[in-house]
């Protein structure tokens, strides 16, 4: 019965470690270098079309 | 494309006025009440200079005032634009080497450095900034290390031009290209210890549940032949651990130990190399304990400590690295068609012919062909005296020109002029210094002895007493219960959060070896120039009235000398409501070597600043200044006073001294100016109750290199604080250099600590801040000690089952890690020098 585990454990792992290749990669390209612009700019929204003359915000 | 200074710009931030109650619409920055005509817009908004008025309604223009709403979300403050300094540096990016890479459809992609970020809003708008400009294809800004990206039409738009327009919002672009730019070399490494963290992490989580398996497994009598497959399983998990990510504690061992220098990764290699055997022999019978979880959770845990340790270094050297990328300098050269060409000045070589603008600084040396001027050599020589230069004499590099252009043929460029070959010295000097040993490395040595004794003795008396088995068992339980890895990671993380601490100070450390030095007292070796004093040209004396003061003040605003920026410096010091706006300031003319002259309010000045002289003189007995050039003011031909222009000295540095001599330091003097300057400055702190151990004046930088050597040999710590050239390599030497203010290029590159905030008040907190650390490393140690000599005595005598010390190990190091988080260093309270830009 338990026997499943001599597949189940290396495949786990093996699944596992092909997470961890792909997060190998993404380090690699670079997408982890800034990790601050990123975080503030999903906060900024896009602002829709403006109209001319609009008053200004201040 | 020639180079010319904006005539009518104003050099100079108002911001020292009287605050006013409204702030200006763009920076923030208090604003002047008494002359809000000055500076209004049509919709009556005030600001405190031309150059954030422009940056205001460019802002506008282009529908982004959005940004003002983000600024003040994130509650950050803009720098005021002070000018707009044209990049034309950036028009011919080949000659300024500058890598343009270029795609098949003839756009072209550049990464730039951007100097005035300060949050969100900031990227935000130059990011913004891509729809308004024509031919902008994007723009990305990297906050963390400063740079844009950007991709352009070079048929539309040019990078002078997104340039241009970013310097009216207060951002100055300039090249990525210093010779040693360590920056790329730094962010691969970052990246090596993100895949480190990663890789140790996921080899650790998966080593602990089969870990927990095999425990409950042991509980609930799990099948042997199972367990031997999970303890395979995990034991390879553990070796691929050890022989991957913690593969760097292995070579830095191996490297240390071929120095025949200890350090902490020598335990740390034997801990790891003593689990990973372990584990492996425990794997095929089937029994022991199972160690292989805290192995790798062990490699995981110190890669994360490695790391942190990394990032706070790497974020000080980013900011020195930055700060060196926008205060490049550029030579205008002069081709032979006789068009102008700025490159960046590491760029010239020999027989090139350069003009040298009044304020512009060169690296090279050179012979002047044509052109009268005069030099500053107070980085060279730490003389603040300015040197008359006309055509056939030398031009030292490092020198600054002060009055007129000057063009000037290169003799010798790159490591053969002076400050190549000064570089060189610097660079083999810091070569060949031999790494200190590290406190935590001499306790981690011993410590690791001590164990391996003890794991000895202990095997070999319960394999006499009882069997090998049981030898065994207690001896694996002793070494899992004495990891070395609260030692290791004590000292590196409070050093760490000190330096944490340190940048929000202000206060750069690059490398933490150095705070831990300044623990113990030795001796601090001052330079003059710049450090005790400031180093700068300004105003020591004035005969005449207010009146006349602040009328020469117009009209030296109108000059970019440095004689007339102190001039105008001190009416507004003396006066915070002066503004060079309320006065009439026509028919100006000015004279290079001799001084201006003009019509101010109806009353025509004339300025003769042709007298140079040299006397030191007390100020009113409480500080000390060097006069070196006077500046007869006369109106309509009738003399009005005399201003007397010097080298002051540093507030605040008497009792800065002071306290480092309480603190039990010894000080000294080291400066390049000469004999009588120098002791006269000595004289007068000595008056005011300092101990000199020793004053040495006209001192060449290889002679302050030697100082500083011999004192390395007779006191504990040598401390050498310096901001010029002909400091560098007397900081390098130093146990501890510390640069402070503008510091020259070199010094900059080499001492491991820079202080931008120039007050030598900074010094003491260090001295402070350093002692409490290692205070704190002491008491993290003494605990770790404590803990680790109850619990070995107690698996010495067999109490601890192997298990229960592997659930003790975490314990010890949560708590020396808290210990470390809580050891209080910079304390927040004394600090009324330190302003909030």
């Amino acid at each position: 019965m338990m026997s499943v585990l001599y597949v189940a454990l290396p495949l786990a792992i093996l699944l596992g470690g092909s997470g961890l290749v792909a997060c190998w990669y993404c380090i690699r390209s670079g997408q982890y270098d800034d990790l601050e612009s990123p975080s503030v700019r999903m906060l900024i929204d896009e602002e829709p079309e403006q109209e001319e003359g609009r008053a200004d915000a201040d | 494309m020639a180079t010319t200074s904006e005539p009518d710009r104003l050099p100079w931030t108002l911001s020292s006025g009287r605050p006013s109650t409204q702030p200006c619409a763009h920076c923030g920055l208090p604003t002047r009440t008494d002359d809000p005509a000055a500076f209004m817009d049509t919709s009556s908004r005030i600001f405190c200079c031309h150059g954030c008025m422009g940056a205001y309604a460019l802002i506008h223009e282009c529908g982004l005032q959005d940004f003002y709403a983000l600024r003040d979300q994130s509650h950050s403050e803009i720098s005021p634009v002070k000018s707009v300094r044209k990049q034309h540096v950036l028009n011919d990016l080949e000659a300024a080497g500058v890598p343009v890479e270029t795609f098949s459809d003839g756009l072209c992609r550049v990464q730039l450095s951007v100097d005035g970020l300060h949050c969100a809003a900031c990227s935000w708008l130059i990011e913004k900034m891509q729809g308004t400009v024509p031919g902008l294809k994007s723009a990305r800004v990297r906050l963390s290390d400063g740079t844009l990206d950007m991709v352009y039409d070079p048929q539309v738009t040019s990078p002078a031009e997104v340039a241009e327009r970013l310097g009216r919002l207060g951002y100055v672009l300039s090249p990525i290209d210093s010779p040693d730019d360590c920056e790329s070399a730094d962010r691969m490494l970052q990246r090596d210890h993100w895949i480190g963290m990663a890789t140790s992490f996921f080899l650790a989580a998966n080593a602990m549940w089969i870990g927990i398996s095999l425990y409950a497994g042991e509980a609930s009598g799990m099948d042997p032949s199972h367990a031997t497959f999970l303890r395979w399983m995990g034991a390879l998990l553990g070796l691929l651990s050890a022989i991957g990510p913690g593969r760097i504690f292995f070579s830095s061992a191996w490297t240390s130990l071929r120095a025949g220098v200890p350090h902490v990764d020598i335990p740390v290699a034997l801990g790891l190399a003593v689990g990973t055997v372990g584990s492996l022999v425990g794997a095929p019978f089937g029994k022991g304990h199972i160690y292989f979880d805290s192995l790798a959770s062990l490699v995981f845990l110190l890669r994360v400590g490695r790391y942190i340790q990394f990032r706070a270094q790497y974020r000080a050297g980013l900011s020195i690295t930055r700060l060196l990328r926008s205060n490049h300098e550029m030579a205008v050269r002069l081709e032979p068609d006789g068009s102008k060409l700025t490159i960046p000045a590491h760029r010239l070589r020999v027989d090139d012919v350069v003009e040298v603008l009044p304020g512009q600084c060169l690296p090279v040396d050179g012979i002047v062909i044509e052109g009268d001027s005069s030099l500053q050599t107070a980085w060279i020589t730490g003389e603040i005296r300015p040197v008359p230069v006309s055509a056939g004499m030398d031009w030292v590099g490092g020198s600054q020109n002060l009055q007129s252009p000057l063009l000037i043929r290169v003799t010798a460029a790159g490591d053969q002029s002076r400050i190549g070959r000064l570089r060189e010295m610097v660079r083999q000097a810091t070569a060949q210094r031999t790494p200190m040993t590290q406190l935590a490395d001499r306790v981690g040595g011993i410590f690791v002895m001590i164990v391996l004794a003890l794991a000895i003795g202990t095997f070999a008396a319960w394999g006499w007493i009882a069997s090998p088995a049981v030898a065994a068992g207690h001896t694996i339980a002793l070494l899992t219960i004495a990891c070395p890895c609260a030692l290791a990671l004590a000292a590196p993380l409070v050093i760490t959060v000190a330096l944490g601490r340190a940048a929000r100070e202000q206060i750069w450390i690059r490398d933490g070896n150095a705070l831990e030095r300044l623990a113990q007292p030795g001796i601090f070796w001052f330079d003059k120039t710049g450090t005790l004093t400031l180093g700068d040209l300004s105003v020591v004396s004035w005969d005449g009235t207010a009146d006349d003061l602040n009328r020469v003040a117009a009209l030296e605003s109108r000059s970019d000398h440095p004689a007339a920026r102190a001039i105008v410096a001190f009416a507004s010091q003396q006066d915070p409501t002066w503004h060079p706006s309320r006065y009439r300031v026509e028919k100006v003319v000015q004279s290079y070597g001799k001084g201006i002259q003009g019509t101010v309010d109806g009353l025509h000045y004339e300025l003769d600043g042709s007298r140079s002289r040299e006397q030191d003189r007390l100020q009113d007995t409480e500080s000390y200044a060097t006069v070196c050039q006077s500046i007869d003011v006369v109106c309509n031909g009738v003399r009005h006073g005399t201003l007397e222009l010097g080298d002051r000295e540093r507030p605040g540095a008497i009792d800065s001294l002071k306290l480092l001599s309480q603190r039990g330091w010894k000080i000294g003097l080291l400066s390049g100016d000469q004999a009588s300057v120098v002791e006269a400055l000595a004289r007068r702190l000595q008056g005011a109750g300092l101990k000199w151990v020793a004053v040495k004046s006209e001192q060449s930088p290889e002679q302050k290199m030697e100082t500083i050597l011999d004192s390395r040999q007779r006191y504990a710590t040598t401390v050498m604080v310096g901001d010029g050239i002909n400091d560098a390599a007397a900081l390098s030497t130093a146990d501890v250099g510390i640069a402070i203010r503008g510091a020259g290029e070199v010094s900059l590159r080499h001492a491991p600590i820079f202080i931008p905030g120039n007050q030598l008040e900074s010094i003491v907190r260090l001295v402070d801040a350093s002692k409490s650390a290692v205070r704190g490393i002491r008491a993290c140690f003494a605990a770790s000690l404590l803990y680790n000599t109850i619990t070995i005595s107690l698996a010495i005598s067999g109490w601890i089952h192997p298990l229960i010390a592997a659930l003790f190990m975490p314990l010890s190091g949560i708590t020396v890690l808290t210990m470390a988080l809580l050891v209080r260093t910079f304390k927040t309270s004394t600090h009324p020098s330190q302003q909030g830009a």
